[in-house]
């Protein structure tokens, strides 16, 4: 008897007494008949019981105790509904009241914004720029440009990312290292248009000049508090867009290719409406304050001058110590004033164990949207996957003696880093070929891997395309050096024994040998990447996926 | 549509009397506030214990169950009879729970998860496997919304009715999620069968 779901449903509310008198009548009748429906049973009942049977918290004698004094004060509001107020205390709070008037506006003002912006007062004390909290590169800013990640504290544990959902609102999002997939480096970019040195310092002068105007657009402090300013959408697209235009005036060729060709290329360097530089100040008084109880958007005046005045000092404190040292910092609140916005509704928040984002509501986002901008960024976005892709580089070292280890190396430094993979190949195995065995080539399920990771990210790139450039070259090489193989005796002799043209039927042979091998290979590589996905997840517990579960936050700011 | 029958309390079930709950609310609302305290000794140790259930931890029963009764002293003169106290009471108590683990996964974004475990205070048990545990830990990784139905029943003993009320929600959901708890218990106990028969 097949048992379905709604037998089994129907057991667990028996059990529970929670059946109407039919459906008893039903399920008493297949308790009797069947009696792998009684094993079901069984294990419901066992596991009710063993819950039934939890061990309660030892009793609390003294709760009333602790709770009575709370009663009082725990809901001030309400008191007022509940508690008559004698005239007396009216009138003495009155007179209070007037002496404190008396006594000066300042306090009261104070008091009351303290009232109304309790959270905000709380979050944004000691605010400073992410940009000295958390030792900001100029890597970091390149990552930002090209990754949209800025790291949020020294270790880097943490980032903070922004982009676009699939509904097109932007968000901000704070996640772990670990679940951000690794991107293009600064140095990558360099290689990749072949900057000299000077070129270089000229790359670092531009992200330089970003990260002071970046210092009041993304403030922390140490009650985790992250206050981000909307311009950050606009130094983003800015800075990238500054770095490709010199990019291409040094080694226009360079970009062009990686852009994936001429027309691509005018196309988009055509789009975008001249950006001013240098980019505007942070012009806009509000910031998204992401905190460890709340998200909420307030209006924050930053003291644009004592920002700048700190990161002078830092400068000059840094240029006075060497590299190895660290700097504490020593920063006062850079919040000058703090306001009110007269906007209200509901911010989406998705949380999950990774990560935590805030979707920027349209009516409190200040964002212009430029659409020649957007698309500017889409195509930006998708040239840069380009880019990923070709900045790869494969090294074959092909073996230099019959009988010893033929090993193919795989270097990959590319966009998702550095990885350098060794793959062994018996040789032995390639020089006793016999006439009946020519197709048993020992295949990669016997070729032992080897795995060094000068960084844990596995390239995730690694593209059936580029397996396949590694292919060919495998087999050219293999036809270069084929030489090599009639120098084996037992090859010769092989080859003497059975055909009049060895060498033509051996390359013939052995290419399509090494095609089926390549398949082979290919089907490896795959298993390689699904079983190092889930090593990097075995080391990063926190990244394994769970749903994110929408929260609405309401935010109400009155004037 | 909502196939859920609210209860309605029936005349004759109104007739207080002393040690009941509705009498104590109602002395309570007349200025009466020994008659809060006496509520207080009845509920307090389900209250804690529900928490307890809920969080799969002791660090925060204290904090939140003192909360909740904050709210019952405030708000009693709210309820309006239409249900059991103690619904009313599961009400608060599980709402309660629900802001503490949202707040729990806000913070967990910004501190190790590692670290909130290793402080993690149970009632710890002098064996060294302890059958009780492995449940209660199995029915604290049930999904909240599985999880809140079955401590109901099985450690509260609410009706699926009551259950209902408490979160708002129909009967049926009720049933069937409680059929799901049970369903992802007994694969997640599976190695344990024989322990638990």
């Amino acid at each position: 008897m097949k048992i379905t779901n709604k037998i089994l449903e129907n057991l667990s509310a028996y059990l529970d007494g929670e059946l109407t008198p039919e459906e008893r009548f039903e399920t008493e009748e297949l308790l009797k008949s069947s009696p792998q429906i009684q094993e079901e049973y069984q294990k419901i009942k066992s596991l009710k019981d063993a819950i039934n049977n939890f061990k309660p918290l030892p009793p609390d004698e003294y709760f009333e105790t602790r709770l009575a004094p709370k009663l009082k004060t725990g809901y001030n509001f309400l008191d007022k509904y509940r508690i008559p107020r004698p005239a007396i205390l009216f009138a003495g709070a009155t007179v209070i009241l007037m002496i404190l008037l008396q006594s000066g506006s300042d306090f009261f003002e104070e008091w009351f914004s303290q009232g109304k912006s309790g959270l905000e007062s709380f979050y944004s004390k000691n605010l400073t720029s992410l940009l000295m909290a958390a030792d900001l590169t100029n890597e970091d800013l390149f990552d930002f440009a090209f990754n949209k990640n800025l790291p949020l504290d020294e270790t880097g544990n943490k980032v903070l990312a922004i982009g676009t959902d699939e509904t097109g609102k932007e968000f901000l999002e704070v996640k772990y290292a670990g679940a951000v997939q690794p991107g293009l480096k600064l140095n990558d970019f360099y290689r990749q248009f072949n900057l000299n040195q000077e070129q270089q310092n000229k790359v670092d002068s531009i992200l330089d000049s970003y990260s002071d105007r970046l210092a009041s657009v993304v403030l922390v402090n140490d009650k985790n508090t992250i206050a981000v300013n909307p311009e950050l959408w606009r130094y983003h697209s800015r800075l990238r867009q500054d770095l490709l235009a010199y990019a291409s005036s040094v080694n226009r060729e360079a970009v062009v290719t990686a852009f994936g060709g001429e027309s691509e290329f005018n196309d988009l360097m055509r789009e975008p409406e001249p950006m001013p530089v240098p980019v505007m100040p942070a012009s806009a008084e509000n910031y998204y304050f992401i905190t460890p109880d709340s998200i909420f958007f307030s209006r924050a005046v930053v003291d644009e001058n004592r920002i700048q005045n700190d990161i002078a000092r830092i400068r000059k404190r840094v240029k006075s110590v060497s590299e190895d040292d660290r700097i504490r910092l020593d920063l006062s609140p850079v919040f000058s004033e703090q306001g009110e916005l007269t906007k209200s509704g509901s911010m989406r928040v998705m949380i999950n164990d990774n990560s935590i984002r805030v979707v920027i509501p349209e009516n409190i986002s200040p964002l212009e949207k430029n659409r020649d901008l957007e698309k500017l960024a889409s195509k930006l976005d998708s040239a840069f996957k380009q880019l990923k892709k070709k900045n790869m580089e494969f090294k074959f070292d092909m073996p230099p003696v019959a009988g010893s280890e033929f090993r193919v190396n795989v270097r990959t430094e590319g966009r998702s880093g550095r990885a350098s993979y060794s793959y062994g190949y018996d040789a032995p195995d390639m020089v006793i070929i016999k006439k009946d065995s020519i197709k048993k080539i020992k295949p990669l399920d016997s070729v032992f891997i080897s795995k060094q990771f000068r960084e844990t990210h596995f390239p995730d790139s690694m593209s059936v395309e580029k397996l396949q450039k590694l292919a060919d070259s495998l087999s050219k090489k293999f036809g270069k050096d084929s030489q090599w193989f009639n120098n084996q005796p037992d090859l010769d002799q092989f080859f003497r024994d059975n055909f009049a043209d060895t060498s033509r039927i051996f390359k013939d042979r052995l290419r399509e040998e090494m095609r089926q091998e390549w398949l082979l290979f290919r089907k490896e590589m795959n298993r390689l990447r699904e079983e190092m996905r889930r090593f990097r997840e075995d080391l990063n517990p926190q990244k394994k996926k769970q749903e994110a579960e929408p929260i609405e936050i309401r935010y109400n700011i009155e004037t | 549509m909502n196939n859920k029958q609210k209860p309605e309390m029936p005349i004759t079930q109104t007739v207080f009397t002393l040690d009941d709950d509705f009498s104590l609310i109602n002395a309570f609302n007349d200025g009466d506030q020994s008659a809060f305290s006496r509520l207080v000794s009845r509920h307090k140790e389900k209250v804690r214990n529900l928490i307890y259930a809920t969080l799969g931890d002791a660090r925060n029963v204290e904090d939140i169950s003192q909360e909740v009764f904050i709210i019952v002293y405030h708000k009693l003169h709210t309820f309006r009879f239409q249900s059991r106290f103690t619904t009313w009471l599961y009400r608060i108590t599980i709402n309660k729970c629900k802001d503490h683990l949202r707040r729990v996964k806000l913070r967990s974004i910004f501190t190790y998860l590692h670290s909130e475990d290793a402080e993690k205070v149970t009632v710890s048990s002098s064996e060294s496997f302890d059958i009780k545990q492995v449940v209660r830990e199995a029915v604290n990784r049930l999904p909240e919304k599985l999880r809140y139905p079955l401590i109901l029943r099985d450690f509260e003993g609410c009706s699926y009715e009551e259950i209902a009320d408490v979160l708002e929600t129909e009967i049926g959901t009720v049933k069937s999620r409680i059929f799901r708890a049970r369903e992802f218990l007994k694969k997640d106990l599976e190695p344990l069968k024989n322990e638990l028969l």
